[in-house]
């Protein structure tokens, strides 16, 4: 079988004719064209890629700091108050009759219910929190809240279904209130809590409360023993601390209060 | 047999194409002495092996510019910058074949049949012409890469194992046994 194609005695071309086909220009032109962009080289995909990585790193860390600076109204903060119906406004007024001040959770705190019980509002428009002004003279400053504490969280991280916070051993659903009342939340044995928040309906309407430590604060438990009724109660941001300090955000808790 | 003369430096050549090579590492345009001097030589080791005049160009003109391309790579090892130069235009020759762009094609000269006619001890005949040629055209591609490096273009020992990327002695060996294999052939086709 063959390989190859033979040629004999081929017409030899002159150095001078070889010599003449040389062109480097177009050579060096060439290797120039080809020469891969920036872009392809090593230490733009190196520089490239270090950004990218210290953006996510960055990203990463903002995230963190954010969650770290969620705002956690304390005891010493207060009450937000939310809309209340007008019904519930004239019963405000007549609540506010027998009570100058509402007691506040704690030293910082500065509370003001300024009311002027000969006037009641008439109007069917909601009452806020802030201010509510149905006609001149017919101001009802129900609430404020003064000072909001923020406290920061160094480093938060949800626990898992083990650390699931309970109150005398309920967790979710149905509690009796004398468990709630005297109960506090209990995560697990090497977590304690350190602070939560409770979302519960008063007279006053609803509330939230961020608390610090693991009881429920006494003010909340007259709340909601003045109301009486059975309601949901929320339990959020709860933030447990482990035994090498290191805080830990917990499960919410949706509590159904029983009052017998 | 005498060898071919260009492949055969002084020390001084040596050094001072090391010269033109280190400047132009920092400037292809600086690759240009290089390729005046070695434009030529690698031509017609590619025309050698193909039909194609203008293909054979081509591939000349692609062995420099990779060779250009890769120069950082190059490494002075006490051998003419040509062998490294060859072994590109070897690998780009192959390349073209690969992808059909020429046909191998051996080239031989009448002087060079009657050598080996001549080494093989037989009548310098057409007969004979005809069949050395066609024994040629039947030998594997190592064994004709070997005649041709060191019978059609009388290279040394060292520069076909520096070409071919293997020690000097294994291509005095490599070179005689594919002559044996061409004088076998040869001889087995006469009787």
């Amino acid at each position: 079988m063959k390989h190859f194609k033979v040629n004999l005695d081929r017409k030899k071309l002159t150095s001078e004719y070889i010599e003449s086909k040389q062109n480097f220009d177009s050579i060096l032109t060439k290797v120039n064209m080809s020469k891969p962009g920036f872009w392809k080289s090593a230490w733009f995909y190196g520089t490239i890629g270090l950004s990218g990585v210290a953006a996510i790193v960055g990203y990463n860390f903002s995230q963190s700091e954010s969650n770290i600076n969620e705002t956690i109204i304390t005891q010493k903060n207060i009450i937000q108050q939310t809309t209340v119906s007008p019904a519930e406004a004239e019963n405000e007024l007549l609540i506010a009759r027998h009570v100058k001040t509402v007691e506040t959770y704690s030293a910082p705190v500065e509370k003001k219910v300024t009311v002027i019980p000969e006037k009641k509002t008439t109007a069917p428009m909601p009452v806020t929190t802030e201010k509510n002004t149905d006609a001149p003279g017919n101001t009802i400053e129900s609430v404020v809240l003064k000072e909001k504490t923020v406290d920061k969280i160094a480093k938060t991280k949800t626990v898992s279904r083990n650390g699931m916070p309970s109150i005398s051993g309920v967790y979710n659903g149905d509690i009796q209130w004398e468990n709630f009342k005297q109960g506090e939340i209990f995560v697990a044995e090497d977590l304690s809590v350190k602070q939560f928040s409770i979302q519960y309906t008063s007279r006053l309407g609803d509330k939230t409360i961020s608390v610090e430590g693991s009881k429920i604060p006494q003010d909340v438990v007259l709340d909601l023993e003045k109301l009486g009724l059975n309601q949901t109660v929320f339990i959020t941001n709860v933030i447990a601390k482990n035994d090498n300090g290191d805080l830990m955000r917990c499960y919410s808790m949706d509590l159904n209060l029983k009052f017998k | 047999m005498s060898v071919n003369p260009l492949y055969h430096q002084t020390n001084s050549r040596m050094m001072e194409e090391l010269d033109w090579i280190q400047r132009a590492k920092a400037d292809p345009a600086h690759f240009a002495p290089l390729y005046k001097k070695y434009h030529e030589q690698i031509f017609r080791y590619v025309y050698q092996r193909m039909d194609d005049e203008e293909m054979a160009f081509d591939v000349t003109s692609q062995v420099f510019m990779k060779a250009i391309k890769n120069l950082h790579k190059y490494e002075f090892r006490g051998v003419p910058f040509v062998s490294w130069l060859y072994r590109i235009a070897k690998s780009e020759l192959y390349q073209a074949f690969r992808d059909n762009k020429a046909d191998r094609m051996v080239n031989i000269d009448t002087v060079q049949v009657t050598g080996f006619i001549e080494e093989f001890e037989h009548d310098e005949n057409e007969e004979n012409k005809e069949r050395l040629l066609l024994c040629l055209s039947k030998l594997k591609e190592e064994d004709m890469q070997l005649l041709e490096l060191r019978f059609f273009e009388k290279r040394s020992f060292k520069e076909i194992g520096e070409i071919l990327e293997i020690t000097e002695n294994n291509a005095k060996v490599k070179s005689f046994r594919a002559l044996e294999k061409l004088k076998k052939l040869f001889i087995n086709k006469n009787e």
